[in-house]
């Protein structure tokens, strides 16, 4: 296969999109969507100073080089889980990729704070995944807003909203349909606005951008995801997009663009009523913002 | 024969070659959207010919949680 744009050969091939790149026109077609999703969405102003939330996977990574190379002043945040070798592992790959790049990164230790995911999950008797989703929600907001940045970036892609798409329609949950969004506005001084700008982008598409800028990351799978329903999501929509390319797209992109309407609807009298939703205020025990008194974090740290 | 290594699971296999990279994945019973191929460190198209005595690696690219 040749180059679409320059006829070198092609390192990268995409089926939805009918072409093939060479390695330099696809950092190009990487930083097009990237820089599209962010303006489509107004995700940011050019030059903004962002908070990017950093696994040591594919997809923050890139991310993080990504908004640097598009001109943003991007600091990062590594939340380390406490999740054995997985988390020593990731936290070196985040350090090695800040130090190498001379980046600003900030590290929370789950493990020093002696509440590691495995621990509070056995403790309050939840998934773990959703115990580390409250965890990892409560400090990058916290730490976005102590630390003055208007937007907080996560490496959110394609194939992780597809399947959360077809998750909470096969559930119908409503009220997580209402919300997802690529852009989540702030609230005030308390809640930073959170944007996913990789989300024009596949799950292969990060993965060989993270490989052919020779960015070094964590390949092993976190083991307390290992059988979690949305890797199921995304399996069934790779045999679908397999048989018919670009399925997982019009998929994702069909329902920002309905979601508006559906939007109405639900507000409306004829669509079922958003359950009531508490004020957004802040947590007596730690001080974040919270729609309950005290917050989800305190709650599970505090069992 | 091909020897595949897939990177994510450290686990080996030998194929009996030629094939293309298409060829190789359906083989696998592999969906060409979820993993990467590589050989030599170069990423490969899935029209790329793998000969007998070549070493390619699977890239699984699927996470999450």
């Amino acid at each position: 296969m040749k180059c679409r744009r320059c006829q070198q050969k092609a390192l990268v091939d995409l089926k939805h999109h009918h072409t093939a790149f060479c390695k330099e026109c696809f950092f190009e077609f990487v930083r097009r969507q990237v820089r599209r999703a962010i303006q489509e969405h107004r995700m940011m102003e050019q030059g903004e100073r962002v908070l990017v939330c950093v696994s040591g996977g594919k997809d923050s990574l890139a991310l993080w080089d990504l908004l640097c190379n598009l001109g943003y002043e991007a600091h990062g945040l590594h939340v380390d889980l406490g999740i054995e070798d997985y988390s020593r592992h990731s936290r070196q790959k985040v350090e090695g990729f800040a130090k190498q790049r001379g980046l600003t990164l900030r590290c929370v230790s789950l493990e020093e704070l002696q509440i590691p995911i495995p621990l509070l999950a056995r403790r309050s008797r939840r998934p773990e995944c959703s115990v580390c989703g409250i965890v990892k929600r409560h400090f990058f907001n916290k730490l976005a807003v102590e630390g003055g940045y208007r937007v907080v970036a996560t490496g959110h892609n394609l194939d992780d909203e597809a399947g959360r798409l077809l998750g909470n329609l096969l559930h119908w949950q409503w009220e997580y349909l209402l919300k997802q969004r690529p852009v989540l506005e702030a609230v005030g001084e308390l809640l930073a606005r959170k944007v996913q700008p990789l989300c024009r982008l596949t799950e292969r598409e990060t993965a060989a951008y993270a490989i052919l800028r020779n960015i070094d990351y964590v390949i092993q799978e976190c083991p307390m995801s290992r059988g979690a329903t949305s890797l199921r999501y995304k399996e069934v929509l790779n045999l679908l997009e397999d048989r018919m390319p670009g399925t997982k797209a019009s998929f994702y992109q069909g329902f920002l663009k309905e979601a508006a309407k559906l939007l109405e609807v639900w507000k409306g009298k004829q669509g079922p009523q958003p359950p009531p939703e508490g004020e957004l205020s802040r947590c007596s025990l730690c001080g974040a913002a919270s729609f309950g008194d005290p917050c989800n974090f305190c709650r599970l740290t505090s069992v | 024969m091909i020897r595949v290594l897939n990177r994510q699971t450290g686990l080996e296999k030998e194929m009996d070659g030629p094939k293309t990279v298409h060829e190789l994945l359906r083989e696998m019973s592999m969906v060409e959207g979820s993993v990467l191929v590589m050989r030599s460190g170069e990423l490969l198209t899935r029209d790329i010919r793998i000969d007998d005595g070549d070493q390619v690696e699977i890239i699984p690219v699927i996470s999450g949680g």
